[in-house]
């Protein structure tokens, strides 16, 4: 049986970026992705007009709840994009009762990464030394220094838009031009930051789009719906980048409709994957000198759960017991909104794939009374359109002519909240449920705790605080979140640390049992801080990589 | 989509030596595709009685009429309706919307003696008048409600949404405003703007 180099499960953010970097060193890479081939010309669909749908984007309300129950939650699982969307009657998983899970997935060549919401932040010091510092957590095994340079190659090649601000809590990235605040929110820039003494900052979005030609790829044409591709390539995603850059190397084989029941394993070593044929239900075997695991979190921790063995009667490379546990998401959803009588004259030109971002404030200069850790706010500021009719009096000529024309400007902030790590927020496999390949489904168990909810309860206020220090009016605060799972940062099911007793991986995203066996994904985050964490997964990867090809140069995996 | 921003978008691919013909023939074709209209002809209706139907095209077109641009009835907003009638909505949903324009008529009959479709114009006006007014007097209370930003789940249900009037003009908005007329022709959609501009004047008030 012919031995690759590499076997990369996972096709998304991390598994494309290790597909590149693999092949790119020359290692004889074989890509393995649960779903179908995606092909942009044809897929794709962002300029697919409302007209063109039969339900002008209301979307397909009884296909969704018979076949997409979970997914339909998620607010890109719209009319033209469900079908990037899983089907969840395939893919069942058990939801503790009372604790909803919403757990959301994309199974095809490029993952969740056609559909993602592209904002990219850098972690700092303040997250990587949060578990040592107030003991909620194990302590990382790197700290920003080590991860700094591989924040700055990936971006180097993603293509990061954003504004230099110089912060401590939120590093810059090697960016792009930003896509400027528009007219209000640069008033509320100014008029939030003069209020607390500019310790909060109104920032661009910081985005993996294109606002210059990079590296091949177009700038950014402002047509606005992202998550259903992108013809131009203007944003980071797998499809639009890593994968093609894998590809011209000649070193990869990419299968697609490969399900990854488990890893094999001998004599101390992963030897390759056990494959399931998405459309034939065959068994294929895959040999590998490294196995490297980039399948999105629960998968991946769903595949070493399955991997079993006499060795690791709990897991693969489970010697910890940490496999499955101190699963992580971030709050969302809590926030404000308020309108402005202002700038009416004045409005705004293309459909800007992003808004704005305010940096955590909370316990970067002095702690809480009442919750460790914080949160960063996105939003930003619109005119109202012709929905607004439905709240409105009115109809006839003149109606019809105020619709057609933008209304009030409007502002909504909300927060991405950190969440802790509690060892029973966990997964385990289901006795009786299987997925339609026979596979067994994980039983999901979470739910927010005191520091979540207490943190979200003051985000809430303080974005109502922050839109009135900008001259909203008519401020709703909204103080209650979201399940988890829905804001798509699932993380921590294999958590990096120093410690192989608390910990699965080390701080190459190696398992500490099983050297040739690597995570990439969310899984290895050992705090979840309160950034969109794909930047940081890519960054994670590619250095990981490197140490892989380091090792296999030296003849140590 | 105007023919400026198009070029625009071809000045901006075609800048891109690496990107090949295909992202900018697709992209000079979107203006192409989303003026051969998709509107297909008029279906038979599968929900909507032909009386229902007539009802509705009158409501619809008094409240987005025909102006310099197409109303809600060039652009098919009562086909649309009954496609979410018939696949879209559910059978509580349906039979309230279907109950709201039979009642139509039975405003009509007491106030005018005369169906809702047979009444004149400004008989007609007048009946969408007090419906609007009773709407926005259901619109007020909603607004003036209580609500608690700590228990957002539980807040008492809107009022206004129940009123037939609401759901007639809110599916007339939908149907209007995302019609192939509505966006390019009402709205003048920018398909591909082909920039970020933060901060511009309005022109015509757009």
């Amino acid at each position: 049986m012919k031995v690759y180099d590499a076997i990369v499960v996972g096709t998304g953010i991390t598994g494309g970026w290790a597909a590149k970097e693999l092949s790119e060193a020359g290692l004889d890479t074989l890509v393995l992705e649960a779903g179908p081939m995606i092909i942009p010309e044809r897929d794709y669909v962002e300029h697919e007009p409302p007209f063109a749908k039969r339900f002008r984007g209301l979307r397909d309300r009884r296909k969704q709840s018979e076949r997409q129950a979970i997914q339909k939650e998620c607010y890109a699982c719209d009319e033209s994009a469900e079908k990037f969307f899983v089907d969840d009657v395939d893919n069942p998983y058990v939801q503790a009762e009372d604790k909803p899970f919403l757990w959301i997935r994309g199974r095809q060549v490029g993952g969740k990464s056609i559909m993602w919401e592209r904002q990219s932040y850098r972690l700092s010091d303040i997250d990587f030394g949060a578990p040592a510092r107030d003991g909620f957590g194990i302590d990382w095994p790197l700290r920003y220094a080590d991860l700094q340079p591989w924040y700055d190659y990936v971006e180097r090649f993603a293509g990061i838009s954003g504004q230099a601000e110089g912060l401590y809590q939120l590093p810059d990235s090697k960016f792009l031009p930003a896509m400027p605040l528009n007219c209000v929110e640069e008033y509320s820039r100014e008029a939030i930051g003069k209020a607390w003494g500019g310790k909060r900052i109104i920032t661009p979005g910081r985005t993996a789009t294109l606002t210059r030609d990079h590296n091949g790829r177009s700038a950014c044409h402002y047509c606005g719906p992202c998550h259903r591709g992108c013809i131009t390539k203007s944003y980071f995603s797998s499809l639009n980048a890593t994968l093609p850059a894998a590809a011209a190397t000649g070193k990869m084989t990419l299968r697609p409709n490969s399900v990854v029941r488990h890893v094999t394993y001998a004599d101390g070593k992963a030897t390759g994957v056990l494959v399931i044929d998405r459309e034939s239900g065959e068994s294929i075997e895959f040999r590998g000198r490294v196995v490297v695991l980039g399948a999105a979190a629960l998968e991946s921790s769903r595949i070493l759960l399955n991997s079993a063995n006499s060795t690791f009667p709990d897991g693969l490379a489970n010697s910890s017991g940490a496999l499955g546990r101190y699963l992580m998401d971030h709050t969302m959803s809590v926030g404000a909104a308020g309108t402005f009588d202002g700038w009416a004259d004045q409005t705004t030109t293309g459909y800007r794939p992003n808004g704005v971002y305010i940096p955590r404030f909370r316990n970067v200069w002095s702690q809480h009374p009442d919750f460790v850790r914080g949160y960063g706010y996105q939003g930003g500021a619109s005119r109202l359109d012709w929905n607004r009719g439905m709240r409105e009096a009115g109809f006839g000529v003149d109606f019809k002519r105020a619709m057609s024309r933008p209304g009030k400007w409007q502002m909504n902030i909300s927060a991405w909240g950190e969440c802790l790590p509690y060892a029973d927020n966990r997964i385990v496999l289901d006795p009786n449920v299987v997925d339609a390949w026979g596979i067994p489904v994980l039983r999901i168990q979470m739910h927010w705790r005191e520091n979540e909810l207490v943190m979200q309860r003051d985000a809430a206020e303080q974005a109502a605080e922050m839109l009135e220090a900008a001259g909203a009016k008519d401020i709703r605060m909204n103080a209650v979140g979201t399940p988890p799972g829905l804001c798509i940062h699932e993380m921590g099911t294999t958590r990096m640390g120093r410690d192989p007793r608390t910990s699965v991986l080390n701080g190459y995203n190696q398992c500490h049992d099983v050297k040739n066996l690597f995570v990439v994904d969310g899984g290895a985050m050992t705090s979840s801080a309160c950034q969109n964490p794909s930047l940081t997964y890519m960054a994670l990867t590619a250095r990981a990589c490197n140490h892989i090809i380091d090792r296999l140069k030296r003849f140590e995996l | 989509m105007n023919r400026r921003d198009a070029l625009q978008v071809f000045a901006i691919t075609a800048t891109t030596p690496l990107l090949g013909a295909s992202p900018f023939n697709h992209l000079i074709n979107i203006g192409r595709s989303v003026r051969q209209t998709m509107t297909a002809e008029p279906t038979a209706l599968r929900t909507l009685a032909p009386t229902q139907a007539h009802s509705m095209r009158v409501l619809a077109e008094i409240i987005i009429p025909a102006t310099e641009t197409p109303g809600a009835n060039e652009a098919g907003v009562t086909d649309f309706i009954d496609t979410l009638l018939t696949d879209w909505m559910r059978a509580e949903e349906r039979d309230a919307f279907l109950r709201g324009i039979d009642d139509l008529n039975q405003r009509t009959q007491a106030n005018f003696d005369t169906p809702f479709t047979e009444c004149s114009e400004s008989q007609q006006l007048q009946t969408t008048i007090s419906m609007d007014a009773e709407v926005a007097q259901l619109l007020a209370i909603d607004r003036a409600a209580p609500y608690d930003p700590y228990n957002v789940n539980n807040r008492a249900k809107d009022k206004a949404p129940r009123h037939f009037f609401y759901q007639a003009k809110r599916w007339t908005l939908v149907g209007y405003f995302t019609s192939e007329v509505g966006m390019t022709e009402e709205l003048q959609h920018d398909f591909l703007p082909g920039k970020w501009d933060p901060c511009r004047a309005l022109e015509d008030g757009r």
